[in-house]
């Protein structure tokens, strides 16, 4: 083989590679362990802030199982969802005056790599939180809301959301501390903590 | 001139030499939180466990109206300031009854200065040396306020305290055992606004209360053993029943989650 040809030879297979790197990157897989893993998420600090109206609670507490192989990996983007049920929300308030959170649906925790490194979402259904205050007819209805990507934080088992969006809500009711009916978009902080028998790993 | 008005000026004249000083109503205070956007919250009694919100409520400004005796209410006269605490009741609306937890300074969480009654005493407004025809009125809580925190109402039984040099320093329309008894509810919203720095907030502005409902008894303590309690009487025209006498007022309302101050 002439010296030409071995160089068109490393050039081309220099460029496959190069386009399989792209490639790679644009069907990037995720595979979570440990699979069939009871996991717990919870909260402390979760906070929304749905424009005047800001909601923090001071429990959160969801729990789920993380998918059995092989529904714990995936070779194209989207990641792997964790179904954390139906959160409770305790210890809430808005603005400062007690509220009452009730959760339905399934929440999801949607892990992925990527874009090459661990990922966390909270996904939450239409309709999935309903907040409430008591001495008031004001109401705030969370509609389907994916809060992330973010990342994920592996060695503490975390993710940190800060004014993070978008949430969906309507926002419905009259009075003094009540501002007027709206629909419209939110964030969320707060930090979501993972505890599991073996910690939770996020690899493309 | 009315025979009336004689006698009550003969009688104002016949005890002017008996000048009492009345002492005003100190306002308590307390260091004011960093970044407040006013000087509350920092009464709330944030020590005491129970206590769930912080509220303060600050007057700017409105009218007390006494069948007819119409007396302005400057801004920063009257300022009620503590914690509320919800008690699960199951027979209560909500669920919850909602306590007013007084702050810690020794007061019942009602903050008023005296209010100066427009005319003074002959309701004539004729300046006088040494202030004998002024009279002041200051409210005065007779028992703990109830605050709906939801709502942003307020129910304050209390007496007003009548001050002027002729008139002693017992001077009083209502009393302990016989409050006027004020119903302030929201007559019209204000606006919700957030407080930079405190998320858990809810501060709304320019909230307007009222109440048509109160009576005012008539006065007593007023003068040498109630000797002019019959001059007040005519010049503020009490006693005024339920329904002859209104207050309206302007404040801000600021709600704050009591644990946000704690970690603060």
């Amino acid at each position: 083989m002439s010296h030409a040809v071995r160089r068109t030879t490393f050039v081309t297979a220099a460029a496959v590679a190069a386009i399989a790197v792209a490639a790679g990157t644009a069907s990037a897989s995720t595979v979570v362990t440990p699979a069939g893993q009871a996991v717990t998420a919870s909260s402390s600090n979760l906070s929304i802030k749905t424009g005047t109206i800001t909601l923090t609670c001071s429990s959160t507490t969801g729990s789920g199982t993380i998918p059995a192989a092989p529904g714990n990996s995936t070779t194209g983007t989207g990641g792997i969802n964790v179904n954390i049920g139906t959160p409770s929300l305790t210890g809430c308030k808005a603005n400062g005056l007690p509220a009452v959170v009730t959760t339905s649906g399934s929440w999801l925790l949607n892990v992925s790599a990527d874009t090459g490194s661990a990922q966390g979402s909270l996904v939450i259904p239409a309709g999935g939180a309903v907040v409430t205050m008591p001495g008031s007819t004001c109401t705030v209805t969370v509609g389907a809301s994916t809060i992330g990507p973010l990342p994920f934080d592996i060695p503490n088992q975390r993710v940190v959301a800060s004014n993070t969006g978008t949430v969906n809500y309507t926002r419905t009711g009259t009075g003094p501390v009540c501002p007027a009916a709206a629909t419209g978009t939110a964030t969320m902080s707060g930090t979501l903590q993972f505890a599991s028998a073996t910690p939770i790993n996020v690899t493309p | 001139m009315s025979m009336r008005t004689i006698r009550f000026r003969a009688a104002l004249a016949v005890v002017a030499a008996a000048v009492l000083t009345l002492g005003a109503v100190s306002t308590a205070t307390a260091a004011p939180l960093p970044n407040a956007p006013f000087g509350g919250w920092g009464k709330c009694p944030i020590a005491n466990p129970e206590t769930s919100t912080c509220v303060d409520v600050v007057v700017k400004g409105g009218e007390m109206n006494i069948n007819g005796l119409k007396v302005p209410i400057p801004s920063g006269s009257l300022n009620i300031a503590g914690g509320v605490a919800y008690r699960e009741n199951p027979d209560a609306e909500f669920g919850f009854d909602q306590i007013f937890i007084p702050p810690t300074d020794g007061t019942k969480g009602v903050y008023s200065s005296p209010i100066e009654v427009p005319g003074g005493i002959f309701g004539l407004g004729i300046p006088f040396p040494g202030g004998l025809t002024t009279i002041k009125a200051t409210v005065e809580p007779v028992a703990l306020p109830t605050v709906d925190a939801f709502q942003l109402g307020v129910t304050l039984p209390a007496r007003l305290k009548i001050s002027n040099p002729l008139l002693g320093g017992n001077c009083y329309l209502g009393s302990a055992s016989n409050p006027i008894m004020f119903k302030l509810g929201v007559s019209e919203n204000g606006v919700l606004e957030e407080v930079p720095g405190f998320p858990d907030t809810a501060a709304v502005r320019n909230v307007t209360h009222a109440d048509q409902t109160f009576a005012v008894p008539g006065a007593s303590g007023c003068g040498l053993f109630g000797a002019l309690n019959w001059a007040v009487n005519l010049r503020a025209n009490v006693p005024s029943s339920s329904g002859h006498n209104s207050l309206t007022t302007t404040s801000d309302v600021f709600n704050i989650g009591a644990d946000s101050l704690r970690t603060q």
